[in-house]
């Protein structure tokens, strides 16, 4: 697989149906096919049977073809790329994410604040619980722009703008085979993380 | 999540658009067949044999029959959310071949022949004037026109649970106008004007009952599709794993092997075209065939691959031996057939699992049993009919049946890809994702599924949660 979401389909949609595309396919349209084709919601991404946020999973792909096509360049990978973090949308430092066992591999993510309550929150409703199916590759990407939400406020912009760091911290602030064990991500570890990351520098976290 | 409710709409309205379109291409051939001030009239032969004309009536109402066989079989291997699309597309598939092999079909296979290549008369039935040895025209067209069925049907069942029915129809036509016609005329061409010098005929090709011609030709046109439509998602992990895919009624897979079963007495049986001594031992071997593909793949199963392909492997192989008999029944011995059918399923199996590993998702197994198997039939005429029946020897005549086998697969397999192409290109093959993991929502079976509409219920409220979470 060459791509880190183990992205193995990319159905497109034509006049009458859909066809079936390779990954390879997809790396070799040119970047304004490709935007065009994802703003009009014409193509969809699976990863073993499981569909994947198109953005996320353009992101992927677009790295993965980068990789294959032309070698990373260790000076310009590792240049540090600026990001400003509001700091009022990060979480105190006492905060601690909670994930539940809901059923089977689905889990509800919720939000223990500084005091160590627990706020539970129904399944349903976006809200400050989700439920995340992390046997899948799309469920550890949900938690982990969800994660980025709550952070940073702006996940989308940077999971796209950064696909390698997205990677990165996806990689790092949780594991996809944690088993059924209770986890809890305090903020400080997902701060850290950030800060740890080797494609990004965070510039000032009290700049807006 | 929006989109997966904007791409529901969009199905909804491919699925009415493919019927309007499906339809009109129905009519337009129904008016080509009944030209007003014209007659249909057949001129039966001075040499119809009642008992022959009732015996091949009979093997074609039991080929007909086999339709129903590839229902049963085809609804129970498939998943349940898309039974009913499967059921539908069967019945779909044989209007279709009635009205492409009548309009056109059979004169391209059995018309006066130009230069052995393709037929150029007896279009929409008219002008049938000969009898077939001992049956009359009519008669010998209804028996054909069962088994172009059989060869378009072959394809509903590899490309199940991912094909639009626009797409699928488009092909099940060209199978029925063309791909089955014009091979079936090198092959057969001469059977109701000798003078035709059908080409493959002529070398010393031998296809009793169609091995080649509807076997290795659907399964070859399946091959195509399933190549270039891709696996159903899902069905395969990173690694190449297979993921299996439980099917809705085991029982009803069965129930269509046995119909199938029946109806191949027919298929072979009936293709002596009159109800001669010779016709109880061509059923035999097409039984003992079948029973020892059977044996044969579910031992191989058992030994190597445990319970859970058990299933898959009796069946497969019962029907591998069926297909490969079809090609000898008539001049092999009980004994080769046994053999015939034992190799039969063993080459099922191997063909089965080496198609998983190319990643090929051969739903309902027809690539190995209906094309590797219709192979190995061909090269068993060589292998085991009598000396006496080859001119040219035993070496020659093998090599002949393989080259007759890949006269058809580069035919079927050239044209199918063209067809293919263009579809792929101008329309789309594949339904939508959402109808691929959750049913595929033909209008005609929201309204009758219940367990569809609860499918579909609870897929609307996921998506009606997920766009409130955005």
């Amino acid at each position: 697989m060459n791509n880190d979401l183990d992205i193995d389909q990319v159905i497109v949609r034509k006049a009458g149906g859909y066809n079936l595309q390779s990954t390879k396919w997809w790396a070799q349209l040119s970047s304004a096919e490709r935007q065009d084709l994802l703003v009009r919601g014409d193509v969809q991404f699976f990863a073993c049977g499981v569909e994947v946020d198109s953005a996320v999973a353009a992101a992927s792909l677009d790295t993965a073809h980068t990789n294959v096509i032309a070698p990373k360049d260790p000076e310009r990978s590792t240049a540090p790329t600026t990001i400003v973090v509001p700091a009022f949308l990060s979480q105190p430092d006492g905060a601690t994410y909670v994930r539940r066992v809901v059923e089977g591999p689905l889990w509800l993510v919720t939000r223990r604040d500084a005091s160590g309550e627990t706020q539970l929150h129904e399944l349903h409703g976006r809200g400050d619980a989700s439920v995340y199916d992390l046997g899948t590759p799309s469920g550890g990407v949900d938690l982990s722009r969800d994660l980025l939400l709550d952070s940073l406020g702006a996940p989308d912009a940077f999971a796209n703008a950064h696909a390698e760091a997205f990677a990165h911290f996806q990689q790092s602030v949780f594991d996809l085979h944690l088993s059924n064990r209770p986890w809890e991500v305090p903020a400080e570890k997902i701060r850290n993380t950030l800060a740890d990351n080797p494609y990004l520098t965070i510039a000032d976290n009290t700049t807006v | 999540m929006s989109n997966v409710s904007v791409s529901q709409q969009g199905a909804k309205a491919r699925s009415i658009s493919s019927f309007v379109f499906v339809g009109v291409v129905l009519l337009l051939a129904m008016l080509a067949i009944v030209q007003p001030g014209s007659k249909v009239s057949f001129q039966l032969g001075g040499t119809v044999n009642t008992i022959d004309e009732l015996w091949v009536l009979f093997s074609a109402s039991l080929v007909f029959f086999m339709q129903i066989g590839f229902l049963a079989y085809e609804v129970g291997l498939a998943r349940p959310a898309h039974a009913t699309v499967v059921a539908v597309k069967n019945v779909v598939d044989w209007t279709i071949s009635s009205i492409g092999f009548t309009a056109i079909g059979f004169g391209i296979m059995f018309g006066s022949s130009a230069g052995g290549f393709i037929g150029t008369d007896l279009f929409a039935l008219h002008g049938i004037s000969d009898a077939a040895n001992t049956v009359s025209g009519p008669t010998f067209f209804l028996f054909n026109l069962a088994f172009a069925g059989t060869a378009i049907t072959l394809v509903s069942g590899s490309l199940v649970e991912r094909t639009t029915l626009l797409a699928y129809s488009i092909v099940a036509v060209s199978i029925g106008l063309i791909i089955y016609p014009v091979f079936g005329h090198w092959v057969w061409g001469d059977f109701l004007n000798p003078d035709n010098g059908a080409w493959l005929a002529a070398i010393g090709f031998h296809d009793f009952a169609g091995a080649s011609v509807v076997h290795l030709v659907g399964a070859t046109v399946a091959l195509v599709g399933l190549v270039i439509i891709g696996p159903r998602i899902g069905r395969f992990g990173p690694k190449g794993e297979v993921n299996e895919l439980a099917p809705s009624n085991v029982g009803l897979t069965m129930m269509g092997v046995l119909i199938l079963w029946f109806g191949w007495w027919g298929f072979n049986g009936g293709s002596h075209l009159a109800l001669d001594g010779n016709v109880s031992s061509t059923i035999i071997n097409t039984n003992l065939s079948g029973v020892a593909g059977l044996v044969s793949g579910g031992l191989w199963a058992h030994l190597f691959h445990g319970r859970y392909a058990l299933n898959t492997k009796l069946v497969g192989g019962a029907i591998g031996g069926l297909v490969s008999i079809t090609a000898c029944a008539d001049i092999v011995s009980p004994l080769s057939a046994v053999v015939i059918g034992l190799v039969a399923g063993i080459v099922y199996a191997i063909g089965h699992d080496w198609l998983l590993t190319l990643k090929i998702d051969d739903a309902l197994g027809v690539v190995p049993a209906h094309g590797f198997g219709g192979i190995w039939g061909l090269l068993a005429v060589g292998i085991f009919g009598p000396s006496s029946a080859f001119e040219q020897g035993r070496l020659v005549q093998i090599f002949i049946q393989l080259a007759g086998a890949a006269v058809a697969v580069a035919w079927a397999g050239s044209v199918s890809f063209v067809i293919y192409r263009i579809i792929q290109r101008f329309i789309g093959l594949r339904i939508a994702p959402a109808e691929e993991l959750g049913g595929a929502s033909l209008e005609i079976n929201e309204n009758m599924d219940p367990v569809q509409r609860l499918r579909s219920r609870v897929q609307a409220h996921k998506a009606s949660a997920s766009a409130t979470s955005d």
